[in-house]
């Protein structure tokens, strides 16, 4: 099974493509959302990356948006990246977290657990940093072409990668 | 294994951050309950106020990750969300491939090896909006974590399995 990511500025753009993807038949399954979130007094937020005044989010709306589509979402602590959210597949690759993975931080988790490149799992988690949201799809290659010619005509994704 | 049961996440939480005062890992610490939607938001009902005020998830989860490292939101068919967090997010991850239409006791019987009967009782009471907290361990830990626990009196159930 082979990865492609694409990366978004915000939740509901991310959000929208997901929908995109799944009104499309592509198996919701097979969809990943990934992105930051902080804590804040006793609340968690997630921040968007695309409004100047960068409002935050209650974790408890995206949470509920994400869960109309994907069937968990995760909210995670990890040493010297914060707090990421995750839905979807990905969530298994988070459950090695428990074991000890989480010290090596986000980019290990993508390329040991997620099974993508070293490079790409660097800039992704660089991605994530700035409080951009990553979708990654899942599938074999017929899937992923399809999954990236819904993503590009949608037209909302800053990068998407190549399969 | 212990599972104790508590009214609301405020106990459940003094509960696991005794447990850890107490030298217990994450990895051997596990909180359960139910969630709900309401209006785009997702809330938390504690079992013991009598106005059962809500609470938005963005709290309990803060809470909990002062304690733990992660916690997971799933859907479960017939049951609503499920709020879990520690060794329990292992279990979610087999939860999304598979276990998840089972409901909860699949869940409870199959990752965690709680019995059928048990699994029945333990989802009845996350149906009503209490709180689980799980502790594995040793047998010496179990029995130190069950003292810890029963000291502490803010279960209303407390079972060594």
């Amino acid at each position: 099974m082979k990865t492609i990511a694409a990366v978004y500025d915000s939740h509901e753009k991310a959000i929208a493509a997901l929908l995109e993807l799944k009104k499309s038949g592509f198996p919701t399954t097979q969809l990943s959302l990934l992105g930051k979130a902080e804590l804040k007094g006793k609340h968690i937020y997630v921040k968007a990356n695309d409004t100047p005044e960068k409002v935050e989010m209650s974790i408890g709306i995206i949470a509920g948006t994400i869960l109309g589509i994907l069937t968990g979402v995760g909210i995670f602590a990890v040493p010297g990246v914060g707090i990421l959210f995750g839905a979807g597949a990905i969530l298994g690759a988070f459950a090695g977290l428990q074991g000890g993975i989480i010290a090596g931080g986000i980019a290990v988790i993508l390329s040991t657990n997620v099974g993508m490149d070293e490079a790409d799992a660097i800039r992704y988690e660089q991605h994530l940093n700035e409080g951009k949201f990553i979708i990654f799809a899942q599938g074999d290659e017929p899937q992923l072409k399809l999954a990236q010619q819904i993503l590009h005509a949608h037209g909302l994704a800053i990068e998407i990668s190549p399969t | 294994m212990i599972v104790g049961v508590y009214a609301s996440h405020d106990k459940a939480i003094v509960a696991l951050r005794k447990l850890q005062e107490s030298g217990y890992m994450p990895g051997q610490l596990s909180i359960l309950a139910k969630a709900e939607l309401v209006n785009n938001h997702i809330h938390v009902r504690p079992n013991d106020s009598l106005e059962k005020a809500e609470v938005s998830i963005g709290v309990v989860a803060g809470a909990i990750l002062g304690v733990l490292p992660g916690l997971g939101i799933i859907t479960i068919p017939g049951l609503g969300l499920l709020l879990g967090a520690g060794a329990w997010i292992g279990a979610f991850g087999g939860a999304y491939l598979g276990f998840l239409t089972g409901g909860i006791v699949a869940i409870l019987t199959t990752a965690m090896g709680i019995d059928e009967t048990n699994g029945k009782k333990y989802e009845k009471h996350l149906n009503e909006g209490k709180f689980l907290v799980f502790v594995q361990g040793n047998e010496d830990q179990i029995k130190l974590a069950h003292d810890v626990l029963h000291t502490l009196n803010l279960h209303l159930d407390l079972d060594v399995h």
